[in-house]
């Protein structure tokens, strides 16, 4: 139980935490971007893949992992790194749209404002992400909680494996369709306590 | 009327809204040192044609020349919805000190904040500030970048007599002691009479008339400009 929960933490902390990274630059180039056709397809583009089904995500980075695929040669099929990219994908495009709709209103409001003090690029990039460390603390746990709770992805690219690939959500599947439904309610408390701390840090950094 | 140097002059300048509407049409004045008031009906494209003497709008056609002794970054701009950083009021000030570009001697922040009875919520977070307090909040933030022109648009709009009296008679002493030059619309008369060294009447997007303070109280030379005093005098 330990060492699952242990796995889960791993793969999703660090598969929000690279989602995150990646998409800070990406959510301050778009708030500085005047508007443009370019811009339009991008956040059409990440809109879209916020709602990506984790199952079609995970069969096609199965597709790509798999001995037959493009990336076959890296051997990630079956592993955590696998997961984690899996995870990668469905938190990133969560993460860039829950803080740009918060921080667009943000740069709107105040685009004469940093005119007329004739800040320079990075002075205005600056004051944004000061000013929104709570939006970027809120987007990063959405994406967090986007990690933790999915199972699709997770279990066709982590293959569910005991002690290496089984996470929290992929054990409750393989629990429930044992018929060990106490295990499975356990595990599913366990995932459910994770949230609720979650769900509190998130109210809690909105307060803010 | 004796000559003074201008601050902007605004050659032909048209502008043209999102919606392809005309805002501002072959609009050509001289905006003169001392106060410059700008009247007009809602409508009548004041707010914009601040923003174009103040360069944070690009015209159409057209351009606004700066007078000689003046650079983009001695004009500050006081918007009519105060924008401020979501920090302490005094905070707020230390940005501006911060990252103000024309350093040298300017305005103290803490003789501004005890003028406009803000002395005590230094430590206040700014948008827990009354609308009243955040415009003088703001416009204490406008002179902290030393500006050698102030653009104010309709900076003491919804906000109580006794803070509009406040930040009048502010304005009124930069003109006169500190040898600010002000650019400001309003819809309130009596400010306008007490500010304006001469008036910028603009209705339909276009200039009808610039005229001597003193005298466009008087009399109006064009007829939107009579109609508008008009209907204050009832």
């Amino acid at each position: 139980m330990i060492e699952i929960l242990l796995t889960t933490l791993k793969v999703s902390l660090t598969a929000s935490f690279i989602a995150f990274l990646t998409a800070v630059p990406i959510i301050l180039w778009l708030t500085n971007k005047k508007h443009s056709f370019g811009k339009r397809v991008i956040l059409m583009s990440l809109t879209m893949a916020n709602s990506l089904p984790p199952v079609f995500v995970g069969l096609v980075l199965y597709l790509l992992f798999s001995y037959a695929g493009f990336f076959k040669e890296m051997e990630l099929l079956f592993t955590q790194s696998a997961m984690v990219t899996a995870q990668v994908v469905l938190s990133f495009p969560v993460i860039v749209i829950s803080a740009f709709s918060s921080i667009r209103v943000y740069v709107d409001e105040r685009t004469d404002f940093f005119k007329v003090l004739h800040l320079s690029k990075w002075e205005r990039l600056k004051i944004i992400m000061v000013e929104n460390v709570a939006t970027f603390q809120v987007a990063y746990l959405v994406g967090l909680g986007r990690c933790l709770s999915e199972v699709g992805a997770v279990m066709i690219v982590g293959g569910n494996i005991r002690g290496d690939t089984r996470v929290l959500t992929s054990s409750i599947v393989l629990e429930t369709s044992r018929g060990n439904i106490d295990q499975a309610v356990y595990l599913g408390l366990t995932l459910l306590a994770i949230s609720i701390v979650l769900s509190m840090t998130i109210l809690l950094f909105q307060k803010k | 009327m004796n000559m003074k140097n201008a601050i902007f002059t605004a050659q032909t300048l048209s502008l043209i809204g999102d919606g392809g509407y005309q805002i501002l049409t072959d609009l050509t004045c001289d905006l003169e040192e001392g106060g410059t008031v700008i009247l007009g009906h809602n409508g009548a494209g004041k707010t914009s044609f601040l923003k174009v003497l103040a360069g944070l709008v690009n015209p159409s056609s057209g351009s606004v020349v700066l007078g000689k002794e003046f650079s983009s970054q001695d004009i500050a701009f006081v918007f009519q919805k105060p924008i401020l950083l979501n920090r302490t009021v005094q905070q707020n000030i230390d940005f501006i000190v911060r990252v103000r570009r024309n350093k040298g001697q300017g305005f103290l922040a803490d003789e501004l904040l005890e003028r406009l009875g803000l002395s005590q919520k230094k430590q206040h977070p700014a948008a827990r500030l009354s609308g009243g307090e955040r415009q003088k909040l703001a416009l204490i933030m406008a002179l902290m970048l030393n500006p050698k022109i102030l653009v104010l648009d309709e900076p003491t709009a919804n906000i109580d007599l006794k803070t509009e009296s406040e930040i009048e008679s502010l304005l009124f002493d930069l003109k006169e002691e500190k040898g600010v030059n002000i650019v400001l619309t309003t819809h309130i008369i009596s400010q306008a009479k007490r500010l304006a060294d001469s008036v910028v009447y603009m209705h339909e997007g276009m200039v009808s008339e610039v005229t001597e303070g003193s005298e466009f109280f008087k009399m109006p030379v064009s007829d939107p400009a009579r109609k508008y005093i008009n209907s204050f005098l009832g």
